[in-house]
């Protein structure tokens, strides 16, 4: 019972992750033309939910999940490799943790993990840009600006995520 | 009496619409903006448009709402088309190649769109507990309809942490001060409401007895 309650609770809490993820998302829609200022959020909630879940699949979960209600609520562009966006992120964020052990205690390995959240978007970039067919010499320049905008934004998403987990295990709520 | 009591009585089987319409689009939708993505030929590129429209006639898409987003196409035009005269310098052809390529990321993003605004919540909701597992389908259905309320109460959070003097206005941003207020003042407490909030559904959904008896349910029962 008690376990099970806990996986639910779990699952709720990633579930509110995602949706709130894309909702922000929408909300926030910033005309800021600066390309990847979206993964401010995504790399924020994608980490959250890795450090508050324990689970090694929990950001992948998120990621999953916003990319499903993403392609079905039809935002953005890239159709149902729209989904890559927000899974190779995700997974990128649940590998990094995987390998840094106690990264939840430093703002340095955060923003590694942010890092790799950036990069992780650029790859789905090439990918919809190679579906596109579009010429390599500009494909790699289109994805390049853009995963350089992500990579930055994905940074300074990460970077606010140490402190409310430190706040959260001081209240001992972890 | 007995007159009056069965005109306000609720009707006892609420109308459901059937719900394999609902997965045909869906199924479409995916094929169509794969398809979209994948025709690398005007040829293809203009049978998938055609294809596109007809999608949207057939779902009945309010168009309103699909004329609003075809400002998307302009900028991202503009973008590609820089890159492309960038790298292989000025042409028609590339012009041609250019503006192929900006149609189909533009058609990809439309069946989906189109999807989204012939969907009801109902419809989407007996889907989700067909296609997904039923705790998956469970939670996503609670996430989305909670969210809203959710995010007033951050919408309250804001407004309380403004009166209390923390630097959250947006020209506040500029500074590093206004980034640390919004993650402890801002981010902390939404943080914890959420999940004070999923706690509190997970009991109450357990406590109803949540998995419920056979798959395909829809939880709490319809």
């Amino acid at each position: 019972m008690n376990k099970q309650h806990h996986a639910l609770r779990n699952a709720l809490f990633l579930g509110f992750c995602a949706v709130l993820l894309v909702s922000m998302k929408i909300l926030f829609r910033w005309h800021l033309h600066i390309p990847g200022h979206s993964m401010l959020i995504v790399s924020f909630f994608l980490i959250l939910a890795r450090g508050v879940v324990p689970g090694k699949l929990s950001a992948s979960t998120v990621g999953l999940w916003a990319g499903l209600m993403v392609v079905v609520l039809g935002l953005g562009k890239g159709g149902p490799l729209q989904m890559c966006k927000y899974v190779f992120p995700a997974l990128f964020v649940d590998i990094g943790a995987r390998l840094l052990p106690n990264w939840t205690h430093s703002l340095w390995t955060c923003a590694l993990l942010g890092v790799g959240a950036g990069l992780g978007k650029t790859g789905a970039n090439l990918l919809v840009d190679w579906a596109v067919g579009m010429e390599t010499g500009v494909l790699f320049l289109h994805a390049g600006l853009k995963g350089l905008g992500a990579v930055i934004f994905s940074l300074l998403g990460s970077l606010l995520v140490p402190p409310v987990l430190t706040r959260l295990r001081a209240h001992r709520l972890l | 009496m007995n007159r009056l009591y069965d005109q306000f009585r609720p009707s006892s089987t609420p109308y459901i619409p059937p719900v394999w319409p609902a997965g045909l689009k869906l199924v479409a939708a995916t094929v169509l903006a794969a398809f979209a993505l994948f025709s690398r030929t005007w040829e293809l590129a203009g049978l998938s448009a055609l294809l596109v429209v007809v999608f949207i006639l057939v779902c009945r898409t309010p168009l309103r709402p699909l004329l609003r987003k075809i400002w998307l196409f302009g900028p991202q035009f503009g973008f590609i088309l820089g890159l492309y005269i960038l790298r292989l310098g000025p042409g028609w052809s590339v012009v041609s190649e250019a503006l192929r390529v900006s149609l189909q990321i533009w058609l990809a993003f439309l069946p989906g769109l189109a999807l989204y605004h012939g969907l009801s919540w109902t419809q989407a909701r007996r889907l989700a507990h067909i296609l997904l597992p039923r705790q998956t389908a469970f939670v996503l259905c609670t996430a989305v309809i909670s969210v809203p309320l959710l995010l007033r109460e951050f919408q309250d959070i804001y407004q309380v942490q403004l009166l209390r003097g923390a630097r959250l206005r947006p020209r506040d941003l500029l500074r590093l001060a206004g980034w640390k207020d919004v993650a402890y003042s801002l981010l902390f407490p939404a943080v914890v409401q959420c999940l004070n909030a999923s706690a509190q559904i997970a009991q109450a959904a357990e406590l109803r007895g949540f998995p419920g008896v056979r798959k395909g349910d829809v939880w709490p029962y319809e």
